[in-house]
């Protein structure tokens, strides 16, 4: 029987890539399983003793595993290398700059935001607001700003933020705003929102974070591109690290501003439109996103059942399902994000992201995903389970020499024979192996340095050569000391999520807060402790091998002072005059990145948050027009809350509290009149109101 | 000579309650009487008001002032209810993962149709 021909699809300008994307993908497996055998063969031959058959087998498979991950981003660094050298690449989405927007293309820019500072949220959305107007086409895009904020204080400050801004930029029908009263499936669930009340007034949205930024002609191109490929679901714009002040955060800026553009591109090489989506700097069309991405909650309890923490890999993955394609635009500039300014702030996060990755393995045989999609989810998983198999390798590494130290060669096998077995010395040989894995993990960093330098405009944007070099040895030193220390909290974050425990859901600290003392005792103690036990038994099993391990111990028994100094504003700004870990764009920014350094200067108010919702009458209208009864029509919700309230004032309420009032317009309102009519004039002192007219308003910035 | 204002027969207090509120708002002072007018006229002339009933009556006033002078936004544009299907993610039997892995091959040839944008 004569088989049907394949459809073979083809894109104007991508062709057929679906038939390169095989082999590329091939060619990679073959080219990571090419080093990890032989690693294998030799690290067999390396571990000492040839008895422990079993502790020698799961030592051997965790070093493959191990070797396997970081030969995979070797060859995806290799391959973004090349292709950022030679500039071709024939598989990039890309479109007219010259071609006008359809009308039709209307665009959604989607800041989903939960308890996060609002002057800066509305400063990044100006920045943007600004760059895009300046384009000349911003009367296509309209912005919403969707809350999922609980703190009663930091909502009203939101609410407030989002109207001085709307009036200062003459936005009031594009720039909107929405607090969501039940966080229903977080993030996706806010996103999903949008899209179930709004999406069908929009071909696009743009998704960003609270700390995303993008520049007005990167949206205009987002939009051509998807105009120009009408296969295309989603595509993502890689986000440069800005506005780093501390050391921790100078150095994810510089590392991601060397390595970033060339991983990315290596990705783009075997991903093609089987790519990812990164949760935000993406564009999506929202028609398809609605009809495919729907996430529902995953059956059983969490951490690894319930709603999907990390939503944006399943919705690429679903995008892809569906029959859409999903593209990285490594080559667009202008996206921009923010990065956590501690050490501790990083690893908040990455517990968040370490049981959203585990929930991945769940998806691992669900229906109709692609085969790359399903290897993703691994891979994802493999981030933070890999801390865990590191941990492992090192423990049973240390537990192997211990066993090999105390029982001595044994000469002789229990089998029996006629001749001894000599201890044979294969320094050379695990040598060998040391180096062939540190170019393996270093040699892509070095790469992306040369590629800076190689451009004359980057390599000035670095602040020369020297520079480059001397930052890239400096944040080689500093990532050394710090994996350990990520690799004791990533393995308690496998483990924690492994044994049931959930992670909490909180905004995330931006600020310059630092680290304290005390804050760093209490997190890294354990690291600390764990490091100074485990340094003197390898220095009392064997010196040669506590040699081997001392960078990892250095890491564990400094990452006190690593995570204090590493999260210090002065010691950043210091680093900044000295011109240590300089990037491109730093000393003179892009003009979205210059403006989003600006906080607004908010209007005076009498009180600030919770209290000025309830004083202040720009802020009490202001809070009651957004509720769903603006004129406390209906029923006072909670009578009992609002005569403590007036009775004891504000501070004998809890947040909580505090939050049920100001969903009470009925109560707001009463409360509201009573302190301004001023016949109790304690009671309404206890809520800062002025008692007489023209009293100086305390100022609420 | 001009008749006088409807709030002139108000207490001193009653004014300086009013002119309290009126002090912590953005309005400027120029728009101050207008608004206390629109409070006599409200109330029911010749009567004496209590504080709260003025208050009560000036509050709805300011907001008023707030929104037609652009203080306080159009929170959002007409909501269209939507769908958003929530496909199954269950996990599948191997063999049935292998089967639906390959019928996939089809629906890639063509991209699906949008979902079509009429309002409900």
């Amino acid at each position: 029987m004569k088989r049907m021909p394949k459809p073979v699809v083809t894109d104007a300008t991508l062709g057929n890539w679906r038939r390169t994307a095989r082999w590329r993908r091939l060619l990679l497996a073959v080219l990571v399983a090419a080093p990890t055998f032989p690693a294998a063969y030799v690290m067999a031959r390396v571990l000492p003793g040839p008895q422990e058959f079993f502790l020698r087998l799961s030592l051997l498979a965790i070093f493959m595993i191990l070797f396997a991950w970081i030969a995979m981003g070797f060859w995806t660094a290799i391959f973004g290398f090349i292709a950022l050298l030679t500039g071709r690449d024939r598989f990039l989405v890309r479109a007219d700059p010259a071609q006008p927007l359809s009308r039709e293309a209307r665009t959604a820019l989607l800041m989903p935001v939960c308890n996060e500072d609002p002057q800066r949220v509305f400063a990044r959305l100006r920045a943007t607001w600004l760059s895009l107007q300046a384009t000349g086409q911003g009367e296509q895009f309209a912005f919403f700003v969707l809350s999922d904020t609980r703190e009663p204080d930091v909502l009203v400050e939101e609410e407030r933020a989002w109207a001085q801004t709307v009036r200062e930029l003459g936005a009031a029908e594009r720039i909107h705003y929405r607090r969501r009263r039940v966080n229903l499936k977080r993030k996706s669930g806010n996103v999903a929102d949008f899209c179930r009340r709004w999406g069908r007034d929009f071909r696009y949205m743009v998704v960003l974070d609270a700390d995303s930024l993008m520049d007005g002609d990167t949206l205009i191109q987002l939009v051509r591109r998807m105009e120009a490929h009408p296969r295309v679901g989603i595509i993502q714009a890689i986000p440069l690290i800005v506005n780093a002040t501390t050391p921790l955060a100078r150095m994810q800026q510089f590392v991601q501003r060397l390595c970033g553009p060339m991983f990315t591109a290596g990705l783009n090489f075997w991903m093609l439109g089987h790519a990812t989506y990164w949760g935000h700097n993406a564009i999506i069309r929202v028609a398809p996103f609605m009809a495919f991405c729907g996430l529902p909650r995953l059956p059983g309890p969490p951490p690894l059942g319930g709603d999907i923490l990390s939503h944006d890999f399943v919705e690429a993955a679903c995008m892809v399902r569906g029959g859409w394609e999903v593209w990285l635009a490594y080559d667009l500039q202008g996206s921009y994000e923010e990065t956590p300014p501690t050490l501790l702030d990083e690893l908040q996060r990455d517990r968040r992201w370490c049981q959203g990755n585990l929930q991945h393995l769940r998806l691992l045989r669900a229906g109709g995903f692609h085969g790359l999609h399903r290897a993703m989810f691994f891979h994802g998983a493999m981030g933070y389970v890999s801390a865990l198999f590191w941990f492992a390798f090192l423990f049973l590494g240390t537990t192997l020499t211990a066993v090999a130290a105390f029982t001595g060669h044994q000469y002789f096998t229990p089998e029996g024979g006629l001749f001894p077995v000599w201890p044979v010395a294969r320094t050379s040989e695990a040598i060998t192996l040391l180096i062939a894995t540190l170019v393996m993990l270093f040699l892509p960093k070095t790469l992306g340095a040369i590629l800076a330098v190689s451009r004359a405009p980057t390599r000035q944007g670095f602040g020369g050569a020297r520079r480059v070099f001397v930052g890239l040895l400096a944040e080689l030193a500093g990532s050394v000391l710090m994996a350990p220390i990520r690799m004791i909290f990533h393995t308690r974050f496998v483990l924690y999520t492994l044994f049931g425990q959930s992670v909490r859901w909180a905004g995330q600290n931006r600020g310059d807060e630092g680290t304290s003392w005390g804050m760093a005792v209490r997190h890294h103690g354990f690291g600390t402790l764990l490091g100074l036990v485990w340094a003197a038994v390898a220095w009392a099993v064997e010196p040669v091998f506590f040699l081997w391990l001392s960078p990892v111990m250095a890491g564990l028994v400094l990452s006190i002072p690593i995570s204090v100094y590493s999260g210090r504003r002065s010691l950043g700004d210091r680093l900044q005059q000295r011109g240590l870990f300089r990037v491109p764009g730093e000393i003179d920014p892009p003009a979205a990145v210059r403006a989003s350094r600006q906080n607004p200067h908010m209007e005076p108010a009498v009180g600030a948050g919770f209290i000025a919702a309830v004083v202040d009458p720009q802020t009490h209208h202001l809070h009651l027009s957004l509720l769903r009864d603006p004129h406390g029509r209906r029923r006072i919700r909670w009578p009992e809350l609002r005569d403590r309230a007036w009775a004891d004032g504000p501070d004998a309420l809890s947040a909580n509290e505090r939050r049920l009032l100001l969903g009470d317009s009925a109560s707001l309102r009463w409360l509201h009149q009573q302190i301004w009519i001023g016949d109790e004039p304690a009671r309404a002192a206890a809520w800062g109101a002025p008692s007489k007219p023209h009293e100086h308003i305390p100022v609420a910035a | 000579m001009s008749a006088p204002a409807p709030f002139d027969c108000w207490s001193a207090d009653l004014e300086s309650v009013l002119r309290r509120y009126l002090s912590a708002t953005p309005v400027p002072p120029a728009d101050h009487s207008a608004l206390l007018m629109g409070v006599a006229l409200a109330l029911a002339p010749h009567t004496n008001p209590t504080p709260a009933q003025a208050l009560a009556v000036l509050v709805d006033g300011v907001g008023e002032w707030l929104c037609v002078h652009g203080r306080i936004p159009v929170s959002m544009p007409p909501i269209h209810r939507g769908a958003m299907p929530s496909l199954s993610l269950e996990p599948l039997p191997l063999r049935e993962l292998w089967r639906t892995r390959h019928s996939l091959r089809q629906p890639e040839a063509a991209p699906p149709p949008a979902p079509s944008w009429e309002a409900p």
